[in-house]
Order: C-alpha cells, then structure tokens, then sequence
C-alpha cells in the first residue's frame, strides 16, 4: 500500500511538474493559468500523499517498537 | 529566458528525474529512497512551483502576453507601433513603461492592487475562452467590446502628481484640477489626452 501510495504521489508531481514546465515553454494565458492554479493543486495533492505515506510508516514503526521483536 | 526560468526548469528537470527513478527502478523502501523522494516529491517541485509563479506572474504583465488573445493585437500592435501617436503608444515608448506598457497602465492602484488586477484579468480570460471572444473576428469586437471599468486618473498620477508648476501653467489642467483628483474628468477622455487607444470607448453604465 505504501509503495503504490508513493507511486500515485510521484505520477501526480510528474503531471504538476508537465504542467508548469507547459507554462513555462509556452508563455500563453492557458498554460501560464493552469500551471498557476491546477499544477499547484496537483502538487499539493503529491505531497499530502507523501506525508501520509510518512505518518503511515511512523505508526507502524510505533506500534513494532511497543509490541516488541 | 530569464534566470529564474532556468531555475524552474533545473528544478523541474532533477524533480522529474527522481520520481521517474522511483517508478522505474522500484528500489527499496529505505531510508536514502524516501529522502531522496522528499526531494524530488517536496523540496525540488516547490522551488520549481515558486519560481514558475513568479516567471509566470513577471509573464502575464508583458504585452506579448495581452496579445496572446487575438483581439487584443490591435491594442497591442498599436502599442508597439514605433510611428504611432495615440497615447497608448507614446507611453510605450518610454523604458519606464517598454513591454509592460499594458501593465503598468492598466493595473488597479492600491493596497491589493496586484490581486485585484490578477482577478481582473482571469475575468478577462474566462470571458476570452468561454464567453465567446475567442471566436469573435476582431471587427466586430472592435465595434462591440467597451473597458469594463473607467480609465483610473489615479495611474495617470502615480508619474504626473498634478502638482508641478509645469502641469499647473496648461490652463485647462489649474481649471479642472479638483475634477481630475477626484476621477470626474479622465486624464484620457477625448478631449484631454485620449482616448489611450485608437479604438478606445468608455466604460459601459
């Protein structure tokens, strides 16, 4: 789950990254709009997943630690 | 391409490169994976994300950008237009103003000016892209299209102060002194200074 989590996390920044590179080589109200407000979200979106694959892992590790090898 | 647009895309380039790694490689959940996933998942796509703001802010202020809709180009054109005498153009020709012109003319003045001008202008493309003027010839939205809001004497002020001894000896400017600082006479209206644009008409009621 964590894997496929962080897999999804990486394909949506790849997408965030596409649009902003979009803007950049094509300087055009579309393009410069998306990249400014959709890329962003998108962004957003990859590292919220990133830090709840993060908190995932931490409570697991917690949860080992407290019931012992 | 200014620095800051290489910046972004170096940003973009390593960011890419990292999480592509990752799906590709499938490495192992170790810890040198996932630091090297919080670059290339945070640190790396928020500098890239910031940067592209900001070329992509510095961009929307250009002319070229204004003339990026096509109904805009004859305003622009004018502009731009070395031989041209409309007041518009003139001040184009200033270095102060150059490929911002349309910018720094037709940004709001204040506090949130910036915002306010940004939202403006997302008006302005939500009406270009899904309001129909992305089809309209330009004849016709030369003929029907109107500023949606009245020239702002208050830009014309941000450089003239209406205060200097020169401005004060043009008669009709010691006449109409009061009106112009309070936004009843345009600085740009037909029989002062305008209109800015060869095709200019007032504000709608």
């Amino acid at each position: 789950m964590i894997r496929n989590l962080l897999r999804v996390s990486c394909a949506l920044t790849l997408i965030g990254l596409g649009l902003c590179l979009w803007a950049l080589l094509v300087p055009q109200p579309i393009p410069v709009v998306v990249s400014m407000s959709i890329a962003q979200g998108i962004g957003t979106l990859a590292f919220a997943l990133y830090l709840l694959v993060l908190f995932i892992d931490l409570r697991v590790k917690k949860t080992l630690e407290r019931n012992g090898p | 391409m200014t620095e800051l647009t290489w910046i972004a895309i170096a940003c973009i380039a390593v960011a890419a490169t990292l999480t592509l790694w990752f799906l590709i490689a499938n490495p192992p959940l170790n810890r040198t994976t996932k630091v090297l996933l919080l670059l290339g998942i945070a640190v790396f796509p928020i500098g890239a994300a910031l940067s592209t703001n900001v070329v992509g802010f510095e961009t929307t202020t250009q002319r070229k950008f204004c003339g990026g809709c096509h109904v805009m180009l004859p305003y622009t054109d004018d502009s731009a237009d070395l031989t041209s005498t409309t007041l518009a153009a003139r001040h184009a020709r200033n270095p102060m103003f150059g490929t911002h012109s349309c910018y720094k003319c037709h940004a709001n003045y204040g506090m949130y000016a910036t915002l306010l001008t940004k939202m403006g202008g997302m008006k302005h493309v939500y009406y270009y892209y899904l309001g129909g003027y992305r089809k309209m010839p330009i004849e016709t939205f030369l003929a029907e299209i109107h500023i949606s809001e009245p020239m702002q004497n208050n830009t014309c002020m941000q450089c003239h102060s209406t205060t200097t001894p020169y401005f004060l000896t043009v008669p009709d400017h010691k006449g109409a002194l009061t009106e112009i600082r309070d936004e009843k006479v345009s600085c740009a209206s037909a029989g002062c200074h305008g209109p800015a644009h060869p095709f200019s008409k007032k504000a709608r009621e």
